[in-house]
């Protein structure tokens, strides 16, 4: 029998979270580079959709604890332990988000099994398994092994992740496994979302900043686009200043330091002082009549136009999209 | 004939002269020795310097009444009024020593009288009284009618009170003496003329019976004399306590109260700054008494200007009305023991957290003070006493957290100072002319850092061996220091001092007005003694020893320049020549602000303002730049990073549809070097 | 209430740098790991509320005397380090059951310790703690409330603003996140450092033959980071620029474009843009 590689599929929902993919995509890689075979483990009310889909990735098995939600790391955690310990696998691997790496961390603790976290890669040494992880905020890489027999524990950095079909669909075999909730030492009582009105700027996937170029007037105008985009609204001194946006909601180097996917720039010069502060944006979209404007200098794409007609523009688009959708 | 020698319902005026007298002179004393024990309650006096020196400095502001035309301006003469009032004052000493007290007091006036001095005297009183009366009058018009903002918090009966007994007793004077005339008592001196305005008046009392002019006369010099004595008491009761305090307070004030602050000696004490009135010193306490609330620190201060809660003068009064609120108690208690006293915050309570935090230490309340208080040293030891207790303003806070992680206040790691400013670092072993230490700003912001590329450019034209610190440079802990973390201050100039150690170089290059005061005025506290230059110093000198030149002189730019004279280069270390002289060479039109030099208005920048959460009231950075723009200037020149942070951030505020430039120096020079 | 705050002594990560040379790590500045300032100061702050005791404990060697006496200086009211050389490579395994010991004698509350360290960043360590000491645990907590009756209610910050909350009872031992609070500042010499001046860091020493654990992971090599490379990308399809451009992870990574045009395709291509980006 084949040894296998399980790996930690999150539902949201009743369907696959944006990682679950990318997660089952990796049980199958990790089983080619170590000759295994390639298993889901997946807690929850599933829908039938959901299923469809993972047969997309090849997987062999699927192990299935259906319970009722919230199911809390610490009851996954003792049901992967106890079939861990019943069915050995070889490896079991984990998104590094936060509730995967808690799941991990607990499995590890349980089974008194070595953990490595934060996985680029794995590679085969001598007939050992090796893991690459990065190490001091990505400037360097180490080489780890596990010095315990396996399961050998791994959580996979989000950068190394890649949803990866095959070509052709898998029929895995499905076992039932039994959830373990007995008597916890935590209670999950709920999962929630922070109001958008709330969400901290540091947070946010998408964030809106407005400059000296936008009127207070026009605020309505932007909070209908942070709306369709569903992004929080900052910006810079300026409009802290001009009272369109609160003090906590300002960017730059004596406010908040963004790390969101997108960040619009409206009617933003890009002084250094508010540069400062979005350093760190994966994409950002500057929105500026003046073409010498340094944000330009920032930005993915950079449009110089009038963002009184360009974000209504904008704003129509995303929500007849989201009409769309739905 | 002499009132005093009459006799009143059976009293002779003598006995009724010097008792009036003696009463007065005791209730004044009596009071004098409280005010007295209550100074005494502060800790300690400190160490004065160049007393000969100051004892000249106080008689030229008393005598001179230097302490009036120092603080005169085109929009002020106020201070006019006030030297009429003292010399009148000084004149009228002398006329009651010799003529009342001793003529008249001890019965022998015709002696004293009898003789030109007295003539000429009393021609001196003639013209002095008038004088008097018309200051008083001004002062009377101006505060009730006229009503500037200094004055105007100030409509208390205290200040009319003493605006009458100035106006009243010149004026029962010029009447006695009028009646005296009258009656033909006034010994004529040696053929001359009578003095003219008492004559004319004694004109007003033709027709009169002698004895309702006698009667008269008398009545005028016991209400005269009524108003002198009630004036002596009111000195130890009122503002008019500075005819006393402040004569002392300048002597005992140090030749440059703007520079330095004073160091804590964390060994000696235990809880730094000043929670009580017992922790200020007694100079400090000093500076209370001699206070006239004339408001002119309220007016220079910009943060009052823009509407924060901040008020110099307010300070200065809170303490004092504080002192006597609290002095009777603390009698009871060995006066200046240790910080004791509960309930008794003066940082907090009598002043508020926001008022010491909005000051930006500009200076120009002290700079300004006729009295030569020093408010910002007062503030000081209140801000220290917060910063002990732990109590800060959000930003300020995450500024100095930001400082004791990573020598800077950015919140930018360490290892990234000077990145990218192109600057070789200076090798331990080389000699150099000069180590350019380039300060928080120019070592991390994109924008500033070209102006110090432009002073390297210089340097290099010059043939100047000079160097960079790189990452060893640290904070020069200016705004550390006079927010009141001394601790982190103290560890920041200890390390930059160990550190320059370390190298050989002539003298220190600073690009900052703040690194340059801190280095050159406060390291040498801790051992730091360096040859410390600013760059606009630098360049003047550069320019006028031919080690550098600039492009043809005749074509010199059309564009018109504004000046802004930053606070710790004009008013702290009285550098606004090398400046100008810098910019007259470039540029044919160098426009003055309309409060420059020692006047000029904080961009707001200091003290750690910079990185205040926001706050109430206006920005002293746009305010400031709205005065430059009403000159239509095409380019604003600064010789500061954080007057050039504020102003970037002021135009962006105000927009930029004048297209007003803004430049420091060294890139306007770098433009123009040959 | 007593507290515990497990402080761990880590290189600077924003200093310490990859020589490619020696294949070693250069420029190591021993630091207390950022997030942990977060775990102390809430700490404190949870002692101001509740009164008690907060104890700062790390597992390091001589230098770790710095940031516990910061610790201290900080309003720790006691420093405790734990050590023995044959710890040097030690994994978060080990050094948990190390913490533990060092616990014995010592009741406590609440354990606090950062959910993840700024060097290995393996998040092992809260759970590690709660198996051994067989107590409570989340990890990532983003905020924190004590009822009066020893009961804990939690907030764990996942991803894209979503929270998860839980109850608990004491004892338990937190992984506290980055931004649950804002770390005070005390001042040299100030009220509290003056008072932080007279305490002392206690030093334990730990007997290694008494360490029932073991290593369960073990570092091998340092090496330059590499990202991975994606399965869609033939490698050898690549110009050199190409290649570089992906070690650096900058493949993929659009060439930036400024428009001018009319409003309705500038709103097309940012449309596009946000697509790609939040896919």
């Amino acid at each position: 029998m084949l040894p296998e590689v399980w790996s930690f599929i999150e539902i949201e929902d009743g369907d696959l979270h944006d990682n679950a993919r990318k997660m089952a995509a990796e049980a199958r890689r990790t089983a080619k580079i170590f000759d295994a075979a390639a298993c889901g483990v997946i807690f929850g009310q599933y829908s039938s959709d959901a299923l469809e889909e993972v047969k997309w990735y090849g997987l062999k098995k699927l192990y299935l604890f259906q319970g009722e939600p919230p199911l809390s790391p610490e009851i996954i955690a003792r049901s992967i332990h106890s079939a861990a310990a019943r069915l050995s696998p070889r490896f079991i691997l984990f998104d590094s988000n936060p509730s995967g790496a808690e799941v991990a961390a607990r499995v590890a603790a349980s089974l008194e099994r070595g953990l490595i976290s934060g996985c680029i890669d794995f590679e085969s040494e001598d007939g050992r398994p090796l893991a690459r992880k990065a190490v001091y905020d990505g400037k360097a890489h180490a080489v780890c092994s596990w010095t315990t027999p396996p399961p050998y524990l791994a959580t996979i950095d989000s950068s190394a992740l890649e949803d990866v079909k095959e070509k052709n669909r898998t029929e895995p075999e499905i076992i039932r496994e039994e959830l373990k909730s007995e008597i916890c030492l935590t209670n999950l009582l709920k999962k929630w979302e922070v109001s958008l009105a709330e969400l901290d700027l540091s947070e946010a996937r998408v964030v809106i900043g407005v400059g000296k170029g936008v009127k207070a007037e026009f605020m309505e105008a932007i909070n209908r686009l942070a709306g369709a985009i569903k992004g929080v609204i900052g910006g810079s001194r300026i409009a802290v200043y001009n009272g369109l946006i609160p003090l906590e909601r300002q960017v730059g180097t004596t406010g908040k330091w963004l790390n969101s996917e997108v960040y619009i720039a409206i009617g933003i010069s890009g002084a250094p002082q508010h540069v400062m502060g979005i350093r760190e944006v994966k994409n950002i979209i500057a929105i500026n009549t003046a073409k010498e404007a340094p944000i330009f200098r920032y930005a993915r794409l950079g449009i110089i136009g009038d963002l009184y007609k360009v974000v209504p523009e904008l704003t129509g688009l995303l929500e007849s999209d989201l009409k769309g959708e739905s | 004939m002499s009132p005093v020698s009459l006799t009143y319902w059976g009293i002779p005026g003598y006995a009724i002269f010097w008792v009036l007298s003696l009463i007065a002179l005791v209730l004044f004393l009596l009071r004098a020795y409280r005010l007295w024990r209550y100074l005494r309650l502060g800790s300690g006096w400190g160490i004065f310097t160049s007393l000969p020196g100051r004892l000249l400095t106080a008689l030229f502001h008393v005598v001179a009444q230097w302490c009036q035309f120092k603080t005169l301006s085109r929009r002020d003469l106020s201070g006019l009024g006030h030297v009429l009032m003292a010399w009148g004052f000084f004149i009228f000493a002398v006329y009651y020593l010799l003529f009342i007290i001793i003529g008249a007091g001890f019965g022998i006036p015709e002696t004293i009288k009898n003789n030109s001095f007295f003539f000429y005297y009393s021609w001196v009183m003639d013209i002095a009284a008038p004088l008097v009366i018309l200051a008083a009058l001004w002062g009377i018009i101006r505060r009730y009618i006229i009503r500037p903002p200094r004055l105007r918090g100030e409509l208390n009966i205290e200040a009319l009170v003493i605006l009458i007994t100035v106006l009243i007793h010149p004026v029962t004077h010029l009447f006695k003496e009028a009646t005296s005339i009258a009656l033909g008592e006034l010994p004529v001196g040696l053929g001359s003329s009578l003095p003219v305005v008492s004559s004319a008046l004694s004109n007003l009392f033709t027709g009169n019976t002698l004895s309702s002019i006698q009667n008269a006369g008398i009545g005028f010099f016991w209400a005269h004399w009524g108003v002198v004595l009630f004036v002596l008491v009111y000195i130890a009761y009122s503002r008019y306590l500075h005819i006393v305090a402040a004569p002392f307070n300048i002597l005992l004030s140090p030749p440059h109260p703007l520079g330095a602050l004073k160091p804590v000696d964390f060994e000696a004490t235990e809880a730094f700054g000043a929670g009580s009135v017992t922790e200020l010193t007694r100079k400090q306490l000093l500076e209370c008494y001699s206070c006239v609330i004339c408001g002119r620190c309220q007016d220079a201060c910009p943060a009052y200007a823009t509407g924060k809660t901040l008020n110099p003068r307010k300070v200065v009064q809170d303490i004092k009305g504080h002192l006597l609120q609290v002095g009777p108690g603390l009698l009871g208690k060995k006066p200046g023991g240790p910080a004791s006293n509960p309930g008794t915050a003066l940082a907090g309570e009598v002043i508020a957290n926001d008022e010491m935090w909005a000051c930006t230490t500009c200076g120009a309340c002290v700079d300004i003070c006729p009295v030569c208080n020093d408010q910002i040293g007062m503030i000081t030891e209140l801000k220290r006493r917060l910063v002990y207790e732990g109590i800060y303003d959000n930003g300020h806070k995450r500024a100095l957290q930001r400082v004791a992680q990573d020598f800077n206040p950015w919140g930018i790691r360490w290892n990234n100072r000077a990145k990218n400013v192109g600057i070789d670092e200076a090798i331990e072993g080389e000699e150099y002319d000069c180590i350019y230490w380039l300060g928080c700003v120019a070592a991390f912001d994109e924008r500033v850092r070209e102006a110090a590329q432009a002073t390297a450019k210089i340097l290099k034209a010059a043939g100047l061996k000079f160097a960079m610190l790189g990452t060893r440079e640290k904070c020069c802990g200016d705004f550390v220091r006079r927010l009141g973390d001394e601790g982190l201050f103290q560890g920041l100039a200890i390390d930059n001092i160990k550190m320059l150690h370390n190298y050989n170089f002539d003298f220190i290059l600073t690009h900052c007005p703040h690194c340059f005061n801190t280095i050159k005025n406060e390291y040498p506290q801790f051992g730091g003694d360096f040859k410390v230059v600013h760059h606009t110093q630098l360049i003047i000198d550069l320019l006028n020893k031919g080690k550098i030149r600039l492009q043809e002189s005749s074509q010199k730019s059309y564009e018109k320049v504004i000046y802004h004279d930053p606070c710790y280069l004009a008013r702290y270390n009285n550098i606004h020549k090398e400046p100008r002289q810098v910019l007259g060479k470039i540029f044919d039109e160098v426009v003055e602000f309309p409060r420059n030099r020692n006047n000029s208005f904080c961009c707001g920048g200091g003290g750690g303002n910079a990185w205040k959460e926001q706050e109430a009231g206006d920005k002293m950075s746009v305010a400031r730049l709205e005065e430059a723009m009403r000159a239509s200037p095409q380019v604003l020149a600064t010789a500061c990073p954080f007057c050039f942070l504020m102003f970037q951030e002021a135009i962006q505020i105000k927009g930029n549809g004048d297209g007003i430039n803004l430049r420091d120096i060294a890139e306007i020079v770098e433009r123009y070097l040959y | 209430m007593r507290i515990v705050v497990c402080l761990k002594l880590i290189a600077d990560p924003d200093i310490i740098e990859f020589n490619i040379n020696t294949e070693e790590l250069d420029n190591i500045h021993l630091v207390l790991d950022p997030i942990d300032r977060y775990a102390l100061e809430e700490g404190l702050a949870l002692r101001e509320k509740w009164s008690g005791e907060v104890i700062a404990v790390s597992v390091a060697p001589g230098a770790g005397d710095d940031i516990l006496r910061n610790a201290l200086l900080y309003g720790a009211d006691r420093a405790i380090r734990l050590w023995h050389n044959d710890l040097q490579d030690a994994d978060t395994w080990l050094v948990s059951q190390v913490i533990r010991k060092g616990l014995d004698n010592i009741g406590f509350d609440l354990i606090l310790c950062g959910t993840r360290s700024g060097d290995s960043s393996s998040g092992l360590m809260v759970s590690a703690l709660a198996h051994r000491l067989n107590i409570a645990s989340v990890t990532g907590i983003i905020d924190l409330e004590v009822g009066s009756d020893r009961k804990l209610i939690v907030h764990k910050k996942l991803p894209k603003g979503e929270r998860e909350t839980y109850s608990l009872e004491l004892p338990a031992v937190l992984g506290i996140e980055e931004g649950i609070n804002e770390p005070r500042y005390v001042a040299p010499f100030s009220k509290t450092f003056r008072e932080g001046m007279k305490r002392e860091v206690e030093f334990r020493a730990v007997i290694p033959g008494g360490l029932k654990g073991k290593q369960l992971t073990t570092n091998l090599r340092f090496t330059q980071s590499r990202p991975r490379v994606k399965t869609g990308i033939d490698i050898s399809a690549l110009s050199m620029q190409e290649r570089l451009k992906m070690m650096r992870g900058e493949l993929g990574r659009e060439k930036e474009e400024l428009f001018e045009g009319p409003p309705e395709e500038a709103a097309s291509k940012i449309l596009a843009v946000l697509r790609e980006a939040l896919k």
